[in-house]
């Protein structure tokens, strides 16, 4: 039996030794790469997203956050080393994606760009083909896979494809096939929070106890955040009836807001 | 290996233990010639004799003390004495048989118990010399055979096959040979080219065939086949195929991976692919368009900051695996933004804009959008001489767009813009 790892648990009147309580979150039985998300990772066995394992992640029809959740862990576990004396494993293939990715943004935030490669096919069969071929390569750290629909005998074949090399497998799904059951070790629902940034993951299956309450991930620190905060900020002083300074804007949000282009009005529009 | 006359010799001596003794050289040389053979040809089984030396061998072949490879009557030849083989099985002697034998000289001992000198003088030096070099005393030359320098292997089909799983184990054969050929030479090949002959019909094409290139050089035959397979299976064949050809048409030196077995290796076992035969082979089956990778360019358009780049690299220096290395050498983009302003650009973008329903003078996009952060004013002017124009959608017409950072209810974060002078919203990208 693994050994449950103690999450607050020392005072609970029932933890008796030898005792397994199936409310904790057992350890992973493989290895685990942190999410970058720590609010994710409280909730997931192993603290992040388990390797060697198939990850299945359903999202609204047209919501693409896909990024939002992969991008902290996938830039750097391109630039992690398996073992002692090992090279790295830079490439990320993208399978199917919905729309062209951008690779300045992707590299603003940390992506090695230039082992990033994006195949296109409609056939959903070539679509599974070519993600068991990518798996077996061993430059390719990572996969993501846009899969609407698959027989339950090729989702097999991929988490054996990708338990064979231990790289990261996230298949990205429509909400619609949540009712559906699923060979994946881990399966979230993604969501935009409907007020303000961030995202609302639902953890539908884990190797653990069911996880009743969502967990919101704020959008991630960067220029962006700070630019939408100093947006909001410089909102709220008009309302208020001040006209906005760049004296006076928060500390952190100079600099990056300077930094957006070179034409920027310093002024929003009224919404 | 020589042509001894009418036979082929194999010397093979000098590497007796390698092959591990007569069984090994036996079950090799079946296995050869069997996969060699076209399947179902109904060609007998070859015949073999073995001697100290290459001619005496052959006079054992010539007498008869000779065995089929395989089948019926298969084993290992006697082989009684040299000396007393008959004079016509030496190449040399043939001329003289008839004015031998009337002196009653019939066999290899009768003539070597002749004087020398008067042997010589009689018949020539050069059957003396034949003698010595049959029974080892003299050193003998042959002209080996030596590998072409270009490979070019033709293979007549038994009959006339219509579809490419059948030309498939015939295709294997090539490929097979074709290794044979590059491993001795340590070379790998960079481009091939396949033909083949059809059936001759009145108005139909005589030959037919393409091209496999690859980026490095190789010498994997299951890597080059499944290649092959996957261009055979989409090409069309216009007619009955009766004979298929291949030839290199480039090939490098071949330095084997060295650091391959550093590498992380499957539990069990199986063979992995490199990064160069990944893209080869999806580009093989999905076709070379279906693949993208991205160079960074700079410009102040969105839609030129990125630039395709063929994921072969055919037409560059980074054929050389140092090149492939280079790409992939994480080390040298550090970890953490090289650009802070690159997180502003959304991770998405759309290749052409979609345009935007507009209700109550707001753009909807999965609900009414919330307008964030913006305006952005950007010109889509370019340099003159630049190849590269914008690319917009229908009805478009201006040279300045409005960016602005919306929220949508049902999407997320997205980019937007609109032209000034209408109420014309677009959608361009999506922020993750």
């Amino acid at each position: 039996m693994c050994s449950p790892i103690p999450c607050a648990v020392a005072a609970h009147p029932l933890a008796l030794e030898g005792v397994w309580r199936a409310d904790r979150l057992p350890l992973a039985p493989g290895a685990a790469w942190s999410t970058g998300h720590p609010a994710l990772d409280a909730q997931l066995p192993g603290q992040g997203w388990p390797v060697g394992a198939l990850v299945e992640v359903l999202q609204p029809p047209a919501a693409h956050h896909e990024w939002q959740l992969v991008l902290p862990a996938l830039a750097l576990w391109q630039r992690h080393v398996p073992g002692p004396g090992l090279p790295p494993r830079p490439g990320v293939v993208l399978v199917g994606p919905p729309h062209t990715a951008f690779t300045p943004a992707l590299a603003g935030h940390g992506l090695h760009t230039a082992a990033l490669l994006a195949v296109q096919a409609d056939d959903p069969a070539q679509r599974l083909w070519a993600c068991e071929q990518a798996l077996q390569c061993p430059d390719v750290g990572a996969v993501l896979a846009w899969l609407p629909h698959a027989p339950m005998a090729a989702w097999r074949r991929l988490q054996l494809a990708v338990a064979r090399l231990g790289g990261l497998l996230w298949v990205f799904r429509p909400l619609a096939v949540s009712h559906q059951a699923s060979p994946a070790v881990l399966r979230l629902a993604v969501q935009a929070v409907p007020t303000g940034q961030g995202l609302q993951v639902r953890v539908l299956k884990r190797r653990g106890p069911v996880l009743s309450t969502p967990v919101v991930l704020p959008l991630a620190g960067g220029a962006l955040s700070a630019t939408l905060a100093a947006a909001r900020w410089r909102n709220r002083l008009r309302r208020v009836g001040l006209r906005p300074l760049a004296t006076e804007a928060p500390h952190d949000t100079v600099s990056l807001v300077a930094g957006i282009g070179p034409r920027t009005a310093h002024r929003a529009t009224p919404v | 290996m020589a042509r001894l006359d009418e036979v082929w010799g194999l010397e093979v001596g000098c590497t007796w233990r390698l092959w591990g003794g007569l069984a090994g050289v036996l079950s090799r040389l079946r296995a050869e010639v069997r996969a060699g053979a076209v399947p179902g040809g109904g060609e007998p089984a070859p015949v073999w004799a073995m001697g100290p030396t290459a001619l005496a061998a052959l006079a054992r072949w010539r007498a008869g003390q000779r065995v089929p490879l395989w089948g019926s009557g298969t084993g290992v030849p006697d082989t009684p004495p040299l000396l007393e083989l008959p004079l016509h099985t030496l190449g040399a002697a043939r001329p003289h048989v008839p004015v031998l034998a009337r002196l009653g000289l019939r066999t290899w001992g009768h003539l070597r118990r002749l004087p020398r000198a008067g042997v010589a003088r009689r018949w020539g030096e050069p059957l003396l010399l034949a003698l010595d070099q049959a029974l080892g005393l003299s050193p003998e030359t042959h002209a080996w055979r030596c590998l072409p320098p270009g490979f070019d292997l033709t293979r007549e089909l038994p009959h006339a096959l219509d579809s490419a799983p059948a030309l498939l184990p015939h295709a294997e054969v090539l490929l097979a040979a074709l290794q044979d050929w590059l491993r001795p030479r340590r070379r790998g090949v960079l481009a091939l080219r396949w033909q083949w002959a059809h059936d001759a019909r009145r108005d139909g094409p005589l030959l037919g065939g393409f091209e496999l290139r690859t980026a490095q050089p190789t010498q994997s035959l299951d890597h080059l086949l499944r290649l092959t397979r996957e261009h055979l299976t989409r090409q069309p064949l216009a007619a009955p195929v009766v004979a298929l050809r291949l030839s290199t048409v480039a090939h490098a030196p071949w330095v084997p991976d060295s650091a391959d077995w550093l590498q992380v290796r499957p539990a069990d076992g199986s063979q992995c692919l490199s990064w160069a035969e990944l893209t080869e082979r999806l580009g093989a089956r999905l076709g070379a368009t279906a693949l993208t990778r991205w160079q960074p360019h700079s410009d102040h358009r969105a839609e030129h900051m990125q630039r395709v780049v063929s994921p072969e690299f055919v037409a560059d220096n980074a054929l050389q695996k140092s090149g492939i290395d280079h790409l992939f050498s994480v080390n040298h983009c550090p970890a953490g933004a090289s650009d802070p302003t690159g997180s502003l650009w959304p991770t998405w973008v759309l290749p052409v804009p979609q345009p935007l329903a507009v209700r109550d003078h707001r753009p909807c996009f999965q609900g009414a959008l919330q307008l964030l952060v913006g305006p952005q004013r950007l010109e889509l002017t370019q340099w003159p001489g630049a190849s590269s124009a914008p690319c917009v959608s229908d009805g478009e017409e201006a040279r300045v767009r409005d960016y602005f950072v919306a929220r949508s209810p049902g999407a997320g974060l997205l980019w937007v813009y609109r032209v000034p002078p209408g109420a014309h919203w677009f959608l361009h990208g999506v922020f993750a």
